[in-house]
């Protein structure tokens, strides 16, 4: 115990993280050389890129929320989080490729939706030819889904629905029944309903805009709240107190929409013909337990170095309590979506679920469920269990690797289909965004005073006991 | 329970009550119990109590509505009356969850509520053993119990300690 709440960020920790950084990097590459496609890149950095920015963003909602609850207890723990909401603006950036490589063609995430040509009904013969001819290889694997089933079902009713054999069939065989009208043009047999009618809210431009929005807001407020924070430390007047209380109920505005829409755009978009409201809260719970995970394991390692002398079990409790209770909700959620398909049994709405329990996904798809429920619940049911820093160690770095897993079996079934792998690639990857996460957030840890001492509610925080 | 016979402090404020339980019990006196007219924190702990064990039944009665309902569905569904609902199999456990959840939760919260009136003496009717009524009010009682062998000067010492620690009075009661 030095009793210091000066975090000194040594460079034998810069060089750990850089390290993980580096042999991450070196991963990627490796998995890359060793013959992982670039679909499978993109939907790996789409997944980090999404976990890490959501833990950040999470961070902010953490505060904003504990702030507006008024609560007292949280001031003992907020510079971690508040720190780690910084790392905002680098998943900024990491998104902002994303949203380049959509305009630029670098990966083909959303090119499920991101197609005109599915989007007209009516095209000329030599539009169609292009188009078969261009998207040969497509047409044959796993793009060529369900959809033509779908579509064929709506317009014609001539072409016999044999579902989920499309495989068998060649796209060009149904030509024989295209007719051409006075115009020239016959019925796009790749037209897609589902993806046309869409269209005024999936499109590339407003997808765009949203995207940047969600962004701009999420890493302004952290820039402002921060700001605040660090104010407050010198000056100590409750001035600050309130301006941060006026952007938390802002952010928390924000968040209620762009939580759901995030969720929408980024990932529920991947797959455009399913769709589920509850996918924004499920995405969100993911996304906080991780965060508070990431939370927990920080402030253990603080604790455990001698820092945060007044950061005692209690605190931990609240927070193991807040991973249990989520826990308990993420199932809730998983659950509640599950079961409304399950018993409705519309073949557009189950399919989400064949893709992964009836599929090589089959293993991830149970494990996902027992490590994320069973796993934490059995675990962090016990009291003593929520104040031993040793289980709650583990539980925590269980669970930030599970719902790494969880975005895994959401993102990986439409972008790579049944080419999927855990490999150099993902272990990669997932080295590499924590190594930079960890780096640049310890060293907003030590801009400022790990405990904020002259926050109006600090006195409540060290009394807090239950 | 007629002749129980109780010695006890009277405080008038938590922060003394706490810090006279702590100087009470490293005298090596035995308390009985404290009466609050609200919760204290960290009484419990200044006490030595141990913690309740209410949420371990708590498991126990929620275990016990998991397979109750489990075992009483299979049997309904798969045995006693099996109905094709819209061609799903007669063994549909997603279905079964949202009854289980339930029943568990049923089984869990009147499990503990009626265990939690059990080990309290709590019940309609039940006269509550009140040491003083002001400890609804306003004052903190701290109690010890006596029996026939409890010697004169054994209660002169109790009497010192509880004087020492700040009681603002001390009386003698048969509850």
């Amino acid at each position: 115990m030095n009793g210091s709440n000066k975090f000194e960020y040594n460079s034998k920790l810069k060089t750990r993280f850089l390290g993980l950084l580096i042999v991450g990097i070196v991963l990627t590459v490796v998995g890359m050389a060793t013959g992982a496609s670039m679909d499978r890149f993109w939907s790996n950095y789409l997944l980090d890129t999404i976990l890490f920015l959501g833990i950040s963003v999470l961070a902010i909602f953490f505060l904003t929320a504990h702030q507006i609850a008024m609560s007292g207890w949280h001031i003992m723990v907020k510079r971690v989080p508040e720190a780690m909401s910084q790392f905002s603006k680098v998943g900024a950036i990491f998104m902002l490729v994303i949203i380049v490589g959509l305009w630029a063609g670098y990966h083909n995430l959303y090119a499920h939706w991101d197609n005109p040509f599915v989007k007209e009904k009516m095209v000329t013969l030599e539009e169609l030819e292009h188009y078969e001819t261009e998207h040969a290889d497509h047409l044959g694997g796993h793009e060529k889904d369900y959809s033509r089933v779908w579509q064929e079902f709506q317009y014609d009713g001539k072409a016999e629905v044999e579902e989920h054999h499309a495989d068998e069939h060649h796209a060009t065989d149904h030509k024989v029944e295209l007719v051409a009208n006075d115009q020239g043009e016959v019925v796009n047999p790749h037209y897609d309903r589902l993806i046309a009618d869409k269209h005024g809210y999936l499109n590339k431009t407003f997808w765009t805009i949203r995207s940047i929005a969600y962004l701009l807001l999420w890493v302004g407020v952290a820039i402002t709240l921060r700001k605040f924070s660090l104010k407050e430390d010198l000056e100590g007047t409750t001035k600050w107190f309130l301006r941060t209380k006026f952007w938390s109920a802002i952010f928390l505005i924000i968040w209620a929409v762009t939580s759901s829409t995030m969720a929408w755009d980024w990932v529920m978009s991947l797959d455009p013909h399913w769709y589920s409201t509850l996918f924004g809260w499920y995405n969100f719970v993911s996304l906080w337990i991780a965060c508070l995970c990431t939370i927990v394991l920080i402030l253990i390692y603080l604790k455990r170095n001698g820092y945060l002398a007044e950061l005692n079990e209690n605190h931990l409790h609240d927070l193991g309590k807040y991973i249990f209770g989520f826990s308990v909700f993420w199932t809730y959620l998983w659950f509640s979506q599950f079961m409304l398909y399950w018993y409705g049994n519309i073949p557009e709405e189950t399919r989400w679920w064949l893709d992964r329990a009836r599929t090589n996904y089959k293993g991830i798809f149970y494990a996902n469920l027992i490590i994320n429920f069973l796993f934490p619940f059995l675990t962090l049911l016990r009291r003593d269990a929520k104040r031993n820093l040793n289980v709650l160690t583990i539980v925590a770095s269980v669970l930030i690797l599970s719902h790494w897993l969880d975005f895994f079996l959401m993102i990986m079934p439409p972008t790579v289909g049944d080419h999927w792998g855990i490999g150099f690639l993902e272990v990669g990857l997932f080295m590499t965004f924590a190594g930079l996460f960890l780096y640049l957030v310890f060293g907003e840890l030590a801009k400022a005073s790990l405990v904020p001492e002259k926050h109006p509610l600090y006195r409540e925080s060290l009394d807090h006991h239950i | 329970m007629a002749n129980k016979k109780i010695i006890y402090g009277l405080y008038d404020d938590e922060v003394i009550l706490i810090d006279a339980v702590k100087k009470v019990r490293a005298e090596g006196l035995k308390i009985h119990d404290c009466y609050t007219p609200f919760p204290v924190h960290g009484l419990d702990d200044a006490m030595g109590l141990r913690m309740t064990r209410l949420h371990s039944a708590g498991f126990i009665f929620g275990a016990t509505g998991t397979l109750t309902a489990l075992t009483f569905i299979l049997w309904v569904t798969t045995n006693n009356y099996p109905i094709n609902y819209g061609g799903k199999p007669y063994l549909s456990l997603p279905a079964w969850i949202p009854i289980t959840f339930e029943l568990t939760v049923l089984f869990a919260s009147v499990g503990m509520f009626l265990t939690y009136l059990y080990l309290n003496r709590l019940a309609p009717g039940v006269k509550a053993e009140i040491v003083d009524e002001r400890t609804t009010s306003h004052l903190f009682a701290m109690t010890f119990e006596l029996d026939e062998h409890t010697s004169d000067s054994k209660k002169e010492e109790i009497r010192k300690v509880l004087a020492a620690s700040g009681a603002v009075e001390i009386h003698e009661k048969e509850l």
